[in-house]
Order: C-alpha cells, then sequence, then structure tokens
C-alpha cells in the first residue's frame, strides 16, 4: 500500500515539471481552512484555527490573456520586430495581463457551537489589469501614415490598480444537516488606488474634405481621457515604515463589503456550493488627484497670415496660438473631488460528487443517514468562476478531482479553461502534520518546464494551526 | 511508530516537490536582451503650415518688404526637440501650392535656428495662374540622414513669396503643406 501511494502520489506531483495553482484549488476544500475566505457559507472544520501571521495565505498570480514571455521573446532567430508586429496584428483590446498578490497577516476562526464558526483577520491585496491598447501601441509602431481614415481609440486605454488592506469577520452557520450558509463583512482600507476607465473618443488622420483648410483633416473627436488616483503622496518624499504601517491600519480611504455564500449537502455525495465576493466599493476621499483631459479639436496645422509688419516688428506667435488653441479646446484639469470605486465582485459556483469508500480517518458510516454527510475519498466536480473586470465578466471552468490518500494528505487537482490557457492543469497538497495545517497548491503545471511558456502563473501557500474537535 | 513514518514521509513528499520545482522550474528560450537592438520604426504625418495671400497683399507699401514681397515666420518648435533631432532620419515635406494670380512667384521657404541661422532651403517658382483656371502646383521634398539634421536643428520656418514684375492686383497664392516623419527609435 505505501508503494503504491508513493506512486500516486509521484504521478500526480510530477505529472509534468510540477506545481502550479489557483483559487479554484483551494476553493471547497475543506481541509484548508483559508476555503472559508472563498466561500463563508463552505463547510467548517475543527473547533479553531490560527494562521501563522504572515504565513497563513500566500497567494501570488499573473497572467496575460493573449500571449507568453517565449511570445515575446523567444530566442528562436526570428527578428523582435517581427515577433512585437505580428503580437500587435493578433492581440485584441480584450486583452489583458494582470496579476493579483494576497498576504494574510492574522487570519483566526473559532467555533462557537456545534453549529457556529466565526473567522477573522486581516489581508493585504495588490491587484492589477491593464488591457492591451491595441489602437495606441499600432499607432507607436507603425505611426499613422498608414492608417488614415482609421480612428484610433482612447476606449482602448483601460487599466487600474489596488493596493489594499482588508479587515474582515465572517459567521459560518450550519442550518441543518443539508444547508451551511455564511457572510462575511469587509472593512477595505485603500493604501494606493490609479486607474484610468471608460475612456473615450479617437484621433482620426484623414485626407481634408473641405473640413480642414490644409491637406489632412486630423481629428481629435469627442476624447474624454482620465487618470485616477488615490494615496500616491503616501509615497513621496522618504517613506518609512512606520508611514506604510499607518496607511495600512486604516490610514487610507475606506470602503465597505460584503461576501456571501452557501453550501448545499444533497447527500452524502452530491454537493453544491455558490458564493459571491466583495460586493462593495471604496469611497476614495483623501489625497484623491483625477488627471482629466477631454474636448475635441481639428489638427490643421498652423496658419499664416503674412501681416505688413514694419521695421523691427515681429511675426505674430503662430505656434503659441496654435498651442493656446489645443489647450483651450482640449484642457487638461487635476481634479481633487472624491470618487467611488466598486471592488471587482468575483462569484463561485461549484458541483461535486463523492465516491468511494470513507476518506482514511473518518468515521466509517454515516448508518443512520442523519447526521452529518460523512467523507469520502474521492470527489469530482465542476467549477466554475467568474470576476468583474473593467471591460467584461471574465470567466473560467474547472474540471476537479479530490483524493483523500492518507488520514493527513489530501490532494485535488484542476483542469482549468479560462481565458489565459485551456491547457491549465492545477494541483493543490494539503496535509496535517499534527496541529499543523500546511498547503501549497499551484497552476499551469504543464508549462512549469519553462515558465516562459505560460500565459500564466500562480501559487498559494499557507500554515495554519488547527485545534480538532474534542 | 506509524504515524512518525507517514509524517516523514509527506515532509519528504513536500520538501522533494519543492525542490524538483526550484530545480526544473525556470524560464528558458528567451532572449530579452535582443529588445536593445530593436528599434519603433512610426511613420507619422503630420499637417504643416498653411496660408493664403490675396494679391493686394503683394501691392502693401506699408510694411518693412518691397512691393512684390511677402514674409512670414512661425516658430515649429518640436522639430528641434532632442527626441525629435534623435529619432528623425527621414522627413518628406508636401507643399500643395494653388496660383489664381496672373503673376509668377519666387518661393523661398527656409528653416531657420533659434539662433538665427538658416539650417535649410527650399526654392521654387510658382507659375501664374487665372481665376478660372488656377495653377497647381505640388513639390514633395525627400529629406533623408544626414542632410535631415539640418531639419531638425531648425526651431523656425520662414516663407517669402515675391512676385516677378508687376505685383498683382486680383487672385492669391495659396499653400498648404504636410510633413511625414520617419522615426527611428531605439529600444535602449
Amino acid at each position: 500500500m505505501r508503494y503504491v501511494t508513493l506512486f500516486l502520489v509521484s504521478c500526480l506531483l510530477f505529472l509534468e515539471p510540477v506545481f502550479g495553482q489557483n483559487k479554484q484549488l483551494i476553493y471547497g476544500l475543506d481541509e484548508v481552512p483559508q476555503n472559508l475566505m472563498l466561500n463563508p457559507g463552505g463547510i467548517s472544520e475543527g473547533r479553531a484555527f490560527v494562521g501563522v501571521p504572515v504565513l497563513s495565505g500566500i497567494h501570488v498570480n499573473g497572467g496575460s490573456s493573449g500571449f507568453s514571455l517565449f511570445d515575446l521573446a523567444a530566442s528562436d532567430g526570428q527578428l523582435p520586430a517581427e515577433r512585437i508586429s505580428g503580437l500587435i496584428r493578433d492581440l485584441s483590446d480584450k486583452d489583458f495581463i494582470t496579476m493579483t498578490q494576497q498576504l494574510e497577516i492574522i487570519s483566526v476562526g473559532w467555533r462557537k457551537n456545534e453549529k457556529t464558526f466565526y473567522t477573522a483577520g486581516i489581508y493585504q491585496e495588490f491587484d492589477f489589469i491593464t488591457y492591451f491598447p491595441k489602437d495606441w501601441a499600432t499607432l507607436a509602431w507603425y505611426g499613422n501614415a498608414d492608417y488614415l481614415d482609421y480612428p484610433f481609440k482612447f476606449d482602448h486605454i483601460s487599466a487600474r490598480a489596488d493596493l489594499l488592506s482588508v479587515f474582515h469577520f465572517g459567521i459560518n452557520k450550519k442550518i441543518d444537516r443539508k444547508w451551511t450558509v455564511g457572510g462575511r463583512l469587509k472593512l477595505y482600507n485603500s493604501i494606493l488606488a490609479g486607474s484610468s476607465l471608460n475612456n473615450r473618443g479617437s484621433f482620426t488622420t484623414r485626407l481634408s474634405d473641405g473640413d480642414s483648410q490644409n491637406i489632412y483633416a486630423q481629428d481629435l473627436n469627442n476624447a474624454n481621457v482620465s487618470v485616477q488616483t488615490s494615496g500616491l503622496s503616501r509615497f513621496e518624499g522618504n517613506v518609512t515604515s512606520s508611514d506604510i504601517l499607518s496607511a495600512g491600519l486604516f490610514g487610507g480611504d475606506l470602503g465597505l463589503g460584503i461576501d456571501v455564500g452557501a453550501t448545499y449537502q444533497y447527500d452524502d455525495a452530491w454537493r453544491f456550493s455558490a458564493s459571491i465576493l466583495d460586493i462593495g466599493a471604496v469611497v476614495h476621499a483623501a489625497d484623491v488627484k483625477t488627471y482629466q483631459a477631454s474636448g475635441g479639436y481639428m489638427l490643421e496645422g498652423i496658419e499664416l497670415d503674412f501681416p505688413a509688419l514694419s521695421q523691427g516688428q515681429n511675426a505674430p506667435p503662430y505656434y503659441a496660438i496654435f498651442e493656446n488653441e489645443i489647450e483651450a479646446a482640449v484642457p487638461i484639469d487635476t481634479l481633487y473631488s472624491a470618487y467611488t470605486q466598486w471592488r471587482p465582485v468575483k462569484m463561485n459556483l461549484a458541483a461535486s460528487y463523492g465516491f468511494g469508500p470513507t476518506a482514511p480517518g473518518s468515521v466509517a458510516c454515516n448508518c443512520s443517514g442523519k447526521g452529518d454527510a460523512y467523507k469520502l475519498e474521492s470527489e469530482v466536480g465542476l467549477q466554475f468562476y467568474a470576476i468583474k473586470r473593467p471591460k467584461a465578466i471574465q470567466t473560467a471552468l474547472s474540471l476537479f478531482y479530490v483524493r483523500r490518500l492518507l488520514r493527513n494528505l489530501t490532494l485535488k487537482s484542476t483542469w482549468t479553461m479560462d481565458a489565459l490557457s485551456w491547457t491549465n492543469l492545477g494541483l493543490v497538497a494539503v496535509s496535517d502534520l499534527g496541529p499543523i495545517n500546511v498547503y501549497l497548491a499551484a497552476d499551469h503545471l504543464l508549462t512549469y518546464s519553462n515558465l516562459a511558456k505560460a500565459r500564466g502563473a500562480s501559487i498559494q501557500f499557507g500554515i495554519n494551526v488547527k485545534l480538532e474537535r474534542r | 511508530m506509524t504515524y512518525y513514518f507517514m509524517k516523514q514521509f509527506i515532509i519528504k513528499v513536500i520538501a522533494f516537490s519543492v525542490l524538483v520545482l526550484s530545480v526544473i522550474s525556470c524560464v528558458k528560450d528567451t532572449d530579452f536582451d535582443q529588445f536593445d537592438q530593436t528599434l519603433l520604426t512610426p511613420v507619422v504625418d503630420l499637417n504643416l503650415i498653411f496660408w493664403e495671400v490675396q494679391a493686394p497683399s503683394f501691392n502693401n507699401a506699408g510694411g518693412s518688404l518691397p512691393i512684390g514681397t511677402v514674409r512670414d515666420t512661425t516658430e515649429i518648435r518640436f522639430l528641434d526637440d532632442p527626441d525629435t533631432q534623435e529619432s528623425v532620419v527621414r522627413a518628406d515635406f508636401l507643399y500643395e501650392f494653388e496660383n489664381t494670380s496672373d503673376s509668377d512667384y519666387d518661393l523661398v521657404i527656409d528653416f531657420v535656428s533659434l539662433s538665427g541661422q538658416v539650417t535649410y532651403t527650399l526654392q521654387t517658382t510658382i507659375e501664374a495662374g487665372t481665376l478660372n483656371t488656377p495653377w497647381q502646383q505640388t513639390i514633395l521634398d525627400e529629406i533623408i540622414a544626414p542632410e535631415v539634421n539640418d531639419i531638425t536643428q531648425a526651431g523656425l520656418i520662414a516663407i517669402s513669396a515675391t512676385a516677378q514684375g508687376t505685383p498683382p492686383d486680383q487672385g492669391s497664392l495659396k499653400m498648404t503643406s504636410k510633413v511625414r516623419f520617419y522615426l527611428e527609435i531605439s529600444g535602449q
């Protein structure tokens, strides 16, 4: 048995040059206390847990929907200019680059009674997404000479970055043997935020058709471009660690949000669950700067008047007049008014089917059929994940398989299809070494032999101290 | 005892996994230094200067210029900008003229540095036309390196037109223009 186990572990762990993870790997995995962060209505185990400070939840995730580092910088003899041209041609303004990092600073959970479990903690999060500004990359790479009549659109510029700390308190309540529900209140403390969203307008060069007095009509049409920032001045000058600490502890802009979730245990085999996370917003009120340019202008060039000048008289300041006209037509303002930004709301859905014998270490039989559903050795299922991003809702579909190999070792593997990749294999290993709960998860395993070819990569790690029920 | 061995086994599996990962997960077959030699080569078209001088302006005796001559100057600050000087490798100037007056003109376009030194000159003659049959003329002046440096050292453009013979009393002389810059912007 020991050799069979070793073989299976080896096969799963080293299926491909190993390791990868995604939050879909933790979702619904009761053995990891952090699964309650993904579904406050998930199944809580044990009497209590305490995350090892700053080590209980480390999550890093990055990716690009349209290209990999290899696509960009392969050492295959092809001229880099050809490769960049190809990427600009193939990518669309819906392609994106994203980076997310989370660090649990404090994470605790404790059971009030058989039916109620509380969680609380603080975590820090950095989230960044930028869409590929196709039109402006095209303009920078090729220029406008071969793009007459083509409108270079400002809505291709779309990016957002948030650095915040989150204070949270959640309740997980078992209603009956089938239903478990939960909710979490979150207090957001935005440390730094920047975004350029909902831009509009365009710039077009076309041959004049009477609408311009010069050869071209170069039309900046109905432009409205803005960059919103908050918290930037906190990082100007000499920034000390106490400045960062105070910004992280209620020193930033505040916001409120909630997570809700539920699990329905249909029978011992079938389980369904759902959660919606980060329904909330941050009010950016202090240290806010919004840079905004709006208006329209027909760029005709400089018109000369040929005035009759006396000796010593200078020609009119045409260039200054030209600049002033542009500044008047498309003023660039700096605004200091507060603004509200919704958090990127996320949704998880899952259905799973358990089979096989009972999991190692669990009760052998739920013989009366009235107690809690008992844990089975294997589980397969489907998970759906969605997150609202500036231009669209991004989704992922995961097929997963959970295997409880030993009393203290659980593995979950996933095959995820999302905007980054259709061949994303992930694996998480969870182990209880006495009261110490350790998990390590990663995804995009197939590309670990050469991360340059990965469209994305993510890793998640945590250590908790779990107290079992008496 | 079994528990002890199991624990040892798990620790070894995880340690081995991390070890293997750290060894095999890598970024290879890529070369980011290649971008040091990569050039952005956009070709940018911009409107430049346009004007129309009515015939009576050539007969204006009030100015400092001789009768029959008009002249005007404008700053073109972006031309002598260090970034422009560094990246422009070729500039194609397109001038389109339309003459509805009955006079030929000697036309001079000077590119002048901010210190007043002429760095590049284009001279041409615009032939006479009539109100009903305008004379139309297009000049394409392609300037490549190293001569293009004469252009990018300029911060001013001065244009003068001189009527040959008796200045006209009707019609106008008109010019529109654009420039096509060929840029090379280094990745370094």
